[in-house]
């Protein structure tokens, strides 16, 4: 296939958002330790983390590895804002620089996904 | 900065992680093809998939080796060679996957690299 479609994009950004939130879970879940079974914390993480492979799957069936893999980048961008947003981390110029060019890169991925012509060939070595 | 032996297990993290997808890609290829319907049925298709079990066992034991290397290491120099895994995986992409790149991909790539470096340094 080498047309990466829209719905595998949508989907792995979803993962983006789970995956982001996973790491949120499981740095509240590792503050709870050693306790487990009321760790609901943990346990969110877990699940998150779980659905997200899930949808990792999914989305790699529509589209090729070169446009879905970057988008991943997009979970620097939830975990930043998260960082600025929940944890009062300060908005340093530098992350706010990267925060940019990480939305610009994700943006022209999203783009070179849409090319019809690059010819992939359906490989199953 | 960073201990040399943190930079190279996360070196060897990154290369060992990148294959992961890659081979999630193969095996999602080969489930592909054998057109398998119906929940229970798709679900034991994608167990049994060696390619899929591998591949998420080579990602899970990737970031297992971040662990103890994100301890010997601050994010200013972590953050970009795990950003480096992108290209690694494109690259693998390109040998492996058949797939081909164009300007948008190598734009965006570009710019993703650039502003995870500028996201470490920042932190």
């Amino acid at each position: 296939m080498a047309h990466t479609k829209g719905w595998a994009i949508a989907l792995i950004i979803l993962t983006t958002i789970l995956t982001s939130a996973a790491q949120l879970f499981y740095k509240e879940g590792a503050g709870r330790l050693p306790e487990i079974i009321t760790n609901w914390p943990l346990g969110a993480g877990i699940l998150c983390y779980g659905i997200g492979a899930l949808l990792f799957l999914v989305s790699i069936s529509g589209g090729e590895m070169t446009v879905i893999y970057p988008l991943l980048a997009t979970s620097y961008i939830w975990v930043t804002i998260a960082a600025f947003f929940i944890f009062n981390e300060s908005p340093t110029p530098l992350r706010i620089a990267g925060l940019a060019l990480i939305v610009i890169g994700v943006s022209a991925i999203g783009l070179g996904g849409r090319d019809k012509k690059s010819a992939t060939a359906e490989v199953l070595p | 900065m960073a201990q040399l032996w943190a930079v190279c297990l996360v070196l060897v993290a990154c290369v060992v992680g990148s294959f992961g997808p890659i081979l999630i890609k193969l095996g999602m290829n080969r489930h592909a093809s054998r057109k398998v319907i119906g929940l229970i049925p798709i679900a034991l298709s994608l167990a049994t998939n060696w390619r899929i079990v591998l591949g998420f066992f080579f990602y899970g034991l990737s970031q297992i080796l971040f662990i103890p290397a994100l301890r010997g290491g601050d994010i200013s120099v972590l953050f970009p060679l795990v950003a480096s895994s992108y290209i690694w995986v494109t690259l693998l992409s390109l040998w492996m996957l058949n797939e081909t790149l164009n300007k948008w991909k190598v734009i965006g790539l570009t710019g993703i690299l650039l502003g995870v470096v500028l996201l470490g340094l920042g932190g």
